[in-house]
């Protein structure tokens, strides 16, 4: 891997799955990627950005998911807690935690792994 | 009502009594004007009346005015049959009940409770944002229950063919998608909504037998909202690239192309996507605006610029069966097996399929056959999908009953919303009627035309017991489904039954149901298992009472008070499900109005809408759409008024009435065949039947016209509409026997002042 695999991603990123490989998963930029059509619908991870270049657990993912009408919906917004080494922790407050590998960060690209 | 000599019940009547009703060539008014009724005289026109009266745009939040203004000096004109003296209660069933019918005390004694809902659970945890919302989607719910229980109840019988417009909405050339693609595409859907779809074959074994025809056809519209030909496409070029998921196509102001009226189109944006979004849809019960379903281009049709694998025009199958009320087959639950998608015959799933998987795909141990994955309602790709199940075909059947009631055409019958005001005339479906009288033992008795012949015969009729002092109130909420309503002697209100195969609770017996009521009962089925009853109290109150599909509120002998002082019937009606519009007369004669919205009655409960008039009817009302109320009654002069709600204004004023001439006598009758079709009869001076119709565009013969369909009649005249364009009209003549008359769409039969006597010497009709 190479890129810049130490900053916090930002912004609205689709899961382009048909790139997925290797238990990776392959996110593109929600607004300007042009993605095949699918009827399962995409997820949508929404980083919200963080309040200052040091900030910790200051970043936020939303999961989109298609919803009963089809419509992407939002999923319950989660605190993204950097751990170091490209990791990061979902915190869903209830105390389990989901450990994101961000194994590469582009303004094209975003690969992750989920632990 | 006429007295007859001899005392015969109706089921024995013979042609031996009395001279038949006129039959055509006597005549009885011919000397009138043909545009007037006889004698015609001035009377004051409403609008005037109103002026005099004060508050012209008042609601009463309390009970209707009690006196002040003038008293009736002729008193309402009467509708029921309140002979009284004679001991005893109704026949119960299986013996004298009179002891029965005088349980539960009076009206006034029921408990007013909060009107609930027999309704869901499941949505409202994902509503709460929108109680509105909420209550109109945990409706809609309840309805689809009733329907998935039972489908036969479905009031659409035949196919229903829904008007389409398609908005294309493109940025780039190629997004203006051919007419031949959207032909394309509808095409897919009347294959898809009609289960000839030749890929329904490819259904494994196990699941092909539950395979079902959704009854709907689609055809491009041919009238636009104003009335003028259109093909059924418009189109407009945006300078959005792409569209997400947030409605911004369904409006110019955002790029897209506004909707058409949501109660009469299915809406269809074609447009370009973001994010790979095939399609979305909106389920019924949102807002008119936004209704309708969203298709990217390249997903539309089965030619032009679309792709493989959504080449087969199955994304707008899909989404119209969200828009039918379709829920994902696994249930909408992630991948959890405790979703439902509250259709019995689908198996219960876990995720969503996607691509094209092979038979057979086992989740949540729904072996050996496992998901149902190549329904419409699950995510595969269109060459995988192909078969909507009976289930399913319920719920889409119940939402055109229901929250989509007034889209379509070609649901024939009266099950069919809106529904009308009980009398003693019902039609549950084409070319079936079904007819209550009172003998002169006040017995009730009926007979039926099931659309060949009468039974039990021309003259004869069946004996159903009891000892009646109203006239018989029959409402259908469903094919071969009847409820009958009378007072007894101890006017206690009665109730009996046709369940498709018997009379409840007997043949001859009924449900003693309470109260002490005045005149005759008024009751309506706002949908399947649903009827609401209102009849008016010795205190000249109105009060309610209701069958939520499971019990009898606020219960079996008890009423909901409504307030007010009532002179006359009561009328109710409902325009569409959970919705009901009750008209009463009040004290100073002046027409008042209360309305149930699903949630509360309004202006509220004991209280009432001032709508003017000085009236000397009972008011009658009919709903023949969404939101549409129409009002007649008669007024000092006799003459016929009108007055309208258009769903945002009553015309031709809010306390003002349109005067349709005429000097009538008894009370009015008033049926619809069609939207913005009217048929009204009255009785005139001479006793002859007379009859005008609003065409939609102007009255017929003219204002303030009648046609003279002859007659010399005994009684108000009753009347159904069981088809488009097709009357059938009840009256008693002079010797008590019950006369009918037909309209075929071209001509009366027997003839345009002739009868058909059906025997019989009936006292309340």
């Amino acid at each position: 891997m190479h890129g810049m695999t130490t900053a916090l991603p930002s912004g609205s990123w689709t899961h382009s799955f048909e790139e997925d490989a290797d238990g990776i998963e392959v996110y593109r930029p929600t607004a300007t990627f042009v993605f095949p059509p699918s009827r399962k619908g995409r997820k949508v991870l929404e980083f919200g950005a963080p309040a200052g270049a040091m900030a910790q657990g200051a970043a936020t993912l939303t999961p989109m998911a298609p919803g009963p009408d089809d419509r992407p919906r939002a999923g319950p917004v989660t605190r993204l807690v950097p751990l170091g080494m490209g990791r990061y922790a979902l915190g869903d407050g209830a105390g389990a935690q989901d450990v994101i590998d961000i194994v590469e960060a582009t303004p094209d690209v975003l690969r992750l792994a989920r632990r | 009502m006429s007295t007859a000599k001899t005392k015969k019940t109706p089921a024995t009547s013979s042609a031996e009594d009395m001279p038949a009703m006129p039959v055509e060539g006597d005549v009885q008014a011919d000397a009138q004007a043909a545009d007037a009724m006889p004698g015609p005289r001035l009377g004051v026109s409403y609008a005037d009346q109103a002026a005099l009266t004060q508050g012209a745009a008042a609601v009463y939040a309390g009970a209707m005015p009690g006196g002040g203004m003038q008293q009736p000096s002729q008193g309402m004109a009467g509708a029921s049959c309140m002979q009284v003296g004679v001991g005893g209660g109704m026949g119960g069933d299986g013996g004298g009940m009179g002891g029965d019918g005088g349980q539960g005390g009076g009206q006034g004694g029921g408990t007013p409770q909060k009107r609930t809902c027999a309704t869901m659970d499941v949505h409202r945890r994902l509503l709460t944002e929108d109680p509105a919302y909420a209550n109109v989607r945990a409706d809609i719910e309840n309805l689809a229950g009733l329907y998935e229980g039972d489908a036969s109840i479905a009031g659409r019988s035949g196919v229903t063919h829904i008007p389409v417009v398609v908005h294309v909405v493109w940025n780039t050339a190629e997004q203006n998608i051919s007419d031949a693609q959207i032909a394309s595409q509808i095409d897919v859907l009347n294959r898809d909504f009609r289960r000839v779809n030749p890929d329904v074959n490819s259904t494994p074994a196990p699941f092909l037998p539950l395979t079902a025809d959704a009854r709907v056809e689609f055809a491009l519209a041919t009238t636009d909202p104003h009335g003028a030909a259109t093909s059924g496409i418009e189109r407009r070029q945006t300078t959005v690239a792409s569209f997400g998921a947030d409605d911004a196509v369904k409006s110019q102001a955002t790029g897209g192309m506004d909707a058409w009226p949501a109660d009469s189109y299915l809406n269809i944006w074609v447009c370009q996507l973001g994010g790979g979004l095939l399609g979305y849809a909106q389920f019924p019960g949102g807002p008119a605006a936004t209704d309708g379903v969203v298709i990217l281009q390249s997903a539309f049709g089965t030619m032009g610029t679309a792709a493989p694998p959504f080449h087969l025009g199955r994304t707008a199958t899909h989404e119209i069966g969200h828009w039918l009320n379709l829920n994902h087959i696994w249930g909408d639950d992630g991948t959890g097996c405790s979703g439902t998608d509250n259709v019995a015959d689908t198996p219960n799933q876990g995720g969503p399929n996607t691509g094209q998987p092979s038979f057979p795909q086992v989740s949540c141990n729904n072996g050996p056959n496992g998901d149902m994955f190549m329904n419409y309602m699950d995510y595969v790709d269109d060459p995988a999908m192909f078969m909507f199940t009976a289930g399913q075909v319920a719920r889409m059947q119940a939402c055109l009953d229901g929250p989509r009631a007034s889209i379509g055409t070609g649901g024939a019958g009266t099950g069919a919303t809106p529904r009308q005001s009980s009398s003693s005339v019902v039609a549950w479906g084409a070319s079936r009627l079904d007819v209550f009288v009172v003998g002169m033992d006040r017995a009730l008795y009926h007979k039926a035309w099931n659309g060949t012949a009468w039974a039990p015969s021309v003259s004869g009729y069946e004996a159903q017991g009891g000892i009646c002092t109203s006239a018989p109130q029959v409402v259908s909420w469903g094919p071969n489904r009847l409820d009958v309503f009378v007072t007894g002697t101890d006017s206690g209100l009665f109730h009996k039954w046709w369940n498709g195969t018997a009379w409840g609770p007997s043949l001859t017996g009924y449900e003693a149901m309470g109260g002490l009521c005045v005149g005759d009962p008024r009751a309506v089925a706002w949908g399947p298992n649903r009827l609401d009853v209102f009849v008016v109290g010795t205190d000249r109150g109105l009060y309610h009472k209701w069958w939520n599909g499971s019990a009898w509120g606020p219960s079996l002998t008890g009423y909901e008070a409504m307030g007010g002082i009532c002179l006359g019937q009561p009328e109710a009606v409902a325009w569409g499900p959970n919705r009901l519009d009750v008209f009463v007369v009040g004290m100073d004669r002046a027409l008042y109005h209360k309305w149930w919205d699903g949630t509360a009655w309004g202006p509220s409960l004991t209280g009432y809408e001032r709508l003017g008039g000085i009236c000397t009817s009972s008011p009658k009302a009919v709903a023949w759409g969404p939101d549409r109320l129409d009002v007649f009654v008669t007024g000092t002069d006799g003459a016929l008024y009108h007055k309208w709600w258009d769903g945002s204004k009553w015309g031709p004023s809010n306390d003002g009435f349109e005067r349709l001439g005429g000097i009538c006598v008894g009370e009015v009758e008033a049926v619809s065949w069609a939207p913005d079709r009217l048929d009204l009869f009255v009785i005139g001076t001479d006793s002859a039947l007379y009859h005008k119709a609003w065409n939609g565009t102007a009255w017929s013969p003219s204002l303030s016209g009648f046609d003279n369909l002859g007659g010399v009649c005994t009684s108000r005249p009753r009347a159904t509409a069981w088809a488009s364009d097709r009357l059938d009209v009840f009256v008693t003549g002079t010797n008590g026997a019950l006369f009918h008359k037909a309209w075929n769409g071209t001509a009366w039969s027997p003839s345009v002042t002739g009868y058909e006597n059906l025997g019989g010497v009936v006292s309340c009709f």
